[in-house]
């Protein structure tokens, strides 16, 4: 029985467990300690605080640091951690080479500190509303608070830049959520906190919506309501013309306002989806003739139009698209639909909205859980590609079997090693992906990148396309070489090409490079989640060996190649 | 004058306030540490529901709360400086709510 990988099993108790928060501040952050341990939503943070004093010391005491903090909060004052502000706010001239070296010292200090652990995130430095500094001139003059507050933060932002687990996140939105006291002087005096709690209570939000994007737990599927919510009206009622929806109206300004958003989301790699009590052939000639319309038909991944209850019809399109209802979000004007929702898909996302569609747009606006730590080319062109994946599936009655159909497709299997142009997207699909993932393991970029380039490692990328359109890096695949043992470790296919043998396709290259490092015989023991049925399914079928979750190639046999398909590289 | 009140309020107005910056902290706890304030919720000395930052936190709360729904300036967290727990209004909510009741007149 071959051992599991410690670094997978400690993974995997860290995905289920708690999340180690690590504060270094140079202000009283107790209150931020409390809203992170407070909340009763997944995962458990428990938060342990850097002694105060200089946070410079914090930083590179290394005891903090060990265990390796899942997230790390490095948040400070401008006046306090730099000098060289603060002689600036006491009125003193201060050349601003002298001011930016002392801030790039600090920002060099903070990137070295994202090598200490899984996420660092720092807030931007703010000051208080009523430090004018020099007023109108404020902006202007290199003795400015704001100005020199403003390239504090640019110099942070582009040395953390280059960090894959480094993030600056905006403390300013904080203060402009919280209202006019968000600054409270009497706080700061009397402990030594500078913001009300209000502040913090949003910092922890962020924080909380942060440290899910980078462990892929944002929403991925956005399912809309037409009749007023979309536009604005019954479309069986008041038909095509009737409709409120751009023009010279300010409500259907708003109904606009909210596609622009949705397509935006669309842009960023959230898929949209129509749930909508109507006549289905009525409903998409609106969509495809209203001249207002925002959104076309291309643009939506699936829908469900028709009488049937829309919790049902929301968990067929999650199953339809692949996607667990934990990352679907309901977006509907109708109260009751949504608490019909709410009650029958509890995981399911359900915002509130207000009554005057005017503010729909900001609803969804707000929402964090679409929050990403990175934008990838495959986001860009997800919608896209679910739209050829739709032309794909259309041609399966004219061909005559599966086997066929699957030839009929043409598809080409491009394997690629970890390099720089790729390690973005292949930590989005290790921290994403769910059905068809062997162990679940979940790593930053750079964790990802120090495994890869271990001696007896391995980690290939796949890349799949076929004759109805390119769907980008979709599979991730490592081995780790023990004697006579090829380990498969990683083995992760995106929802959006399973079914078509790419899984095949890329057994039968892990089996042949294990071959090729010696090995005999290749491993694969399966770490059962909640979601990863499928990966087990494919192990049964593959034809491997199976002793309870363990399965096994002999690698004196090829694995075949499934037909029709072509692997190249890397 | 430490924690004077410049505007009137009534008890039940004070109390209300009071309930709802209670509130307001119970938000930075866990939900199984919550308290249900009411106005024999006792605020400091013992049986006391809250540690020294919550309390900060509940008082600036109730300043705000006075300040923008009735107009009322006071600054509770001076009766912080008092020291003196068996006289202080901090006892418990209806003994802050009466204190803040009666510097603002006959109700």
């Amino acid at each position: 029985m071959i051992a599991r990988d410690p670094a997978v099993v400690d993974m995997q108790q860290e995905a289920a467990g708690i999340a180690r928060t690590l504060l270094v501040s140079d202000f009283n952050v107790h209150t931020l300690a409390n809203y992170l341990e407070s909340s009763d939503d997944p995962p458990a943070m428990r938060v342990s605080l850097a002694p105060s004093g200089d946070v410079r010391d914090a930083l590179f005491a290394s005891a903090l640091f060990d265990p390796v903090p899942h997230c790390t909060v490095v948040w400070t004052q401008p006046h306090r951690v730099i000098a060289a502000f603060r002689d600036l706010v006491n009125g003193h001239a201060v050349p601003r080479i002298t001011l930016e070296r002392e801030i790039r010292g600090y920002a060099d200090l903070l990137a070295a500190t994202a090598g200490k652990t899984r996420l660092l995130l720092v807030p931007t430095w703010v000051i208080p509303p009523w430090q004018r500094g020099l007023g109108t001139a404020d902006f202007k003059c290199a003795q400015g608070l704001r100005s020199t507050l403003a390239v504090a933060n640019l110099i942070v932002m582009n040395t953390l830049e280059p960090i894959a687990n480094g993030f600056v996140i905006d403390a300013s939105r904080w203060h402009m959520l919280a209202g006019r006291h968000s600054f409270d002087p009497k706080l700061w005096f009397a402990g030594k906190i500078p913001f009300s709690s209000s502040v913090f209570a949003e910092a922890a939000a962020d924080i909380r919506a942060a440290f899910n994007a980078q462990r892929g737990g944002g929403r991925r599927l956005v399912v809309v309501d037409l009749d007023d919510t979309l536009w604005g009206g019954i479309l069986g009622d008041v038909g095509l013309e009737g409709l409120r929806l751009g023009g010279h109206d300010h409500q259907g300004e708003a109904f606009a306002g909210l596609q622009q958003a949705l397509n935006a989301l669309k842009r960023r790699g959230v898929l949209l989806a129509i749930a909508s009590k109507n006549d289905e052939r009525v409903a998409l000639e609106a969509i495809a003739t209203h001249p207002e319309m925002v959104l076309r038909q291309d643009d939506f991944a699936a829908w469900k139009i028709n009488w049937h209850d829309k919790a049902a019809n929301i968990a067929e399109l999650a199953n339809e698209l692949g996607l667990g209802l934990e990352s679907v979000v309901f977006f509907d004007s109708n109260p009751v639909e949504r608490a019909r929702v709410r009650a029958a898909l509890p995981t399911v996302l359900v915002p509130e909205l207000p009554a005057d569609p005017s503010g729909y747009e900001r609803a969804l606006q707000s929402l964090d859980c679409f929050d990403a730590i990175a934008l990838t080319t495959e986001d860009a062109d997800r919608a896209a590609m679910y739209a050829a994946e739709r032309r794909r599936v259309a041609v399966i009655p004219a061909a005559d079997d599966f086997d066929a159909w699957l030839a009929s497709l043409q598809t080409e299997v491009r394997i690629e090693r970890l390099t720089t142009r790729n390690r973005t997207r292949t930590a989005q699909l290790l921290n994403k992906s769910n059905q068809m993932n062997l162990t679940t393991r979940r790593m930053n970029e750079r964790e990802l990148e120090e495994w890869a380039q271990q001696p007896d490692h391995q980690l290939w990328t796949f890349r799949v396309a076929d004759r109805f359109g390119d769907a980008g890096l979709v599979g991730i695949a490592s081995l780790a070489i023990a004697g006579e043992h090829g380990r498969l470790v990683d083995f992760v296919v995106s929802c959006r090409v399973i079914g078509r043998k790419v899984e095949e396709a890329i057994l039968a290259f892990l089996v042949r490079s294990a071959c090729e490092a010696g090995a005999k015989r290749l491993v694969a023991t399966y770490v059962p989640t909640e979601r990863n049925r499928p990966t087990l399914m494919f192990l049964q079928r593959s034809g491997m060996t199976q002793d309870g979750q363990q399965f096994s190639w002999r690698l004196c046999d090829p694995y075949p190649v499934p037909k029709g398909t072509t692997v190249a590289g890397p | 004058m430490i924690g004077r009140v410049i505007h009137p309020l009534t008890m039940a107005a004070a109390t209300r306030v009071l309930v709802m910056a209670m509130d307001e902290v119970n938000g930075q706890r866990r939900k199984a540490e919550r308290v249900e304030a009411t106005p024999a919720t006792v605020l400091v000395g013992p049986g006391a529901v809250l540690d020294s930052l919550l309390l900060l936190n509940f008082l600036v709360a109730a300043e705000e709360r006075l300040a923008e729904d009735h107009g009322v300036h006071v600054s509770l967290v001076d009766l912080l400086a008092d020291g003196d727990e068996n006289q202080t209004p901090l006892e418990s909510i209806a003994t802050l709510a009466r204190h803040l009741a009666s510097d603002s007149g006959p109700n």
